[in-house]
């Protein structure tokens, strides 16, 4: 009863001063303060993901309550060969596609991405990169850029939004999806590919 | 290094991924050719706007981390 009481206990002295490993460990031999203190140490990263990914305040509640439940309930099977936050990142990519694969969202397909990067060169290559239209001031470009990135199919904008937007190196975004580098490259080249055409097209309008 | 090459080393260049050489042939041509030097800036910008859109680090509200420890708290009597 006493930890349902309140939540003081996440900021244990103690398990602060402890390594992941050591948490990990800790939490692994029933030490539920030492699993607080990784929920502690990643919840931030994981609501952030989770408001990207989901575009919603409460699914992303959703998600970080999802993977922090699935990963006490799996811990014994967490086996140390990647970081815990790799591995806590899996659950809510995981969690994250499954509710974009539920909802009737259109996507565009994923030939489109892939003739829209062969074709690149076939239409004009403009330079809009310094129009002084090009800011997010811009309320028209925002939004057409939100729609677009909300419309890439779920798992190219699992991976763009791994890497461009939270900045993660291509071979851990490879590890938390469970792909190869090459695979994670090709969807990262044609997501950047479809946006930058969708924001040309624009600029190419304003143009004529 | 063709228009065609720089299409395919694109990302490499922006992620850092390209070894010396490749990288001195691909800004090479970057030079020449303004079509390949507009596709490059483009894409960089394209990246930074997308960047742009959301706060570095949004808040996680109370009521929610109050939430979320509550429900995993439950679990600690199922293990």
């Amino acid at each position: 009863m006493e930890l349902l009481a309140g939540t003081k206990s996440w900021k244990s002295p103690d398990a602060m001063s402890l390594t992941e490993t050591e948490l990990v460990q800790r939490a692994k031999s029933g030490d539920n303060k030492a699993f607080e203190q990784l929920m502690l140490m990643n919840q931030g990263k994981i609501y952030n993901l989770g408001l990207k990914l989901l575009r919603n305040r409460e699914d992303a509640a959703d998600l970080l309550q999802e993977t922090f439940i699935k990963a006490y309930q799996n811990l014994g099977e967490f086996e140390g060969k990647s970081s815990f936050s790799t591995w806590i990142y899996r659950i809510a990519t995981n969690f994250a596609l499954m509710k974009l694969r539920q909802r009737k969202t259109r996507n565009v397909s994923l030939e489109t991405m892939a003739d829209q990067a062969r074709s690149t060169y076939n239409r004009e290559i403009l330079d809009w990169s310094d129009n002084p239209q090009a800011h997010l001031k811009n309320q028209e470009l925002k939004m057409l850029l939100e729609a677009a990135i909300t419309s890439l199919p779920p798992k190219y904008k699992t991976v763009f939004i791994l890497h461009d937007i939270e900045g993660l190196p291509l071979a851990r975004v490879a590890e938390i999806l469970s792909l190869s580098i090459p695979a994670v490259k090709t969807r990262i080249h044609r997501s950047r590919l479809y946006l930058r055409e969708k924001l040309s097209r624009y600029f190419r309008e304003r143009e004529n | 290094m063709r228009c065609e090459d720089i299409l395919r080393c694109l990302c490499d260049y922006i992620d850092e991924e390209l070894d010396a050489l490749t990288e001195s042939c691909f800004l090479d041509h970057l030079e020449q050719c303004a079509r390949c030097a507009a596709l490059l800036h483009t894409v960089e910008k394209t990246i930074d706007l997308s960047r742009d859109i959301w706060p570095r680090q949004a808040r996680l509200p109370k009521k929610v981390i109050r939430r979320v420890y509550y429900q995993v708290r439950i679990h600690y009597r199922q293990r």
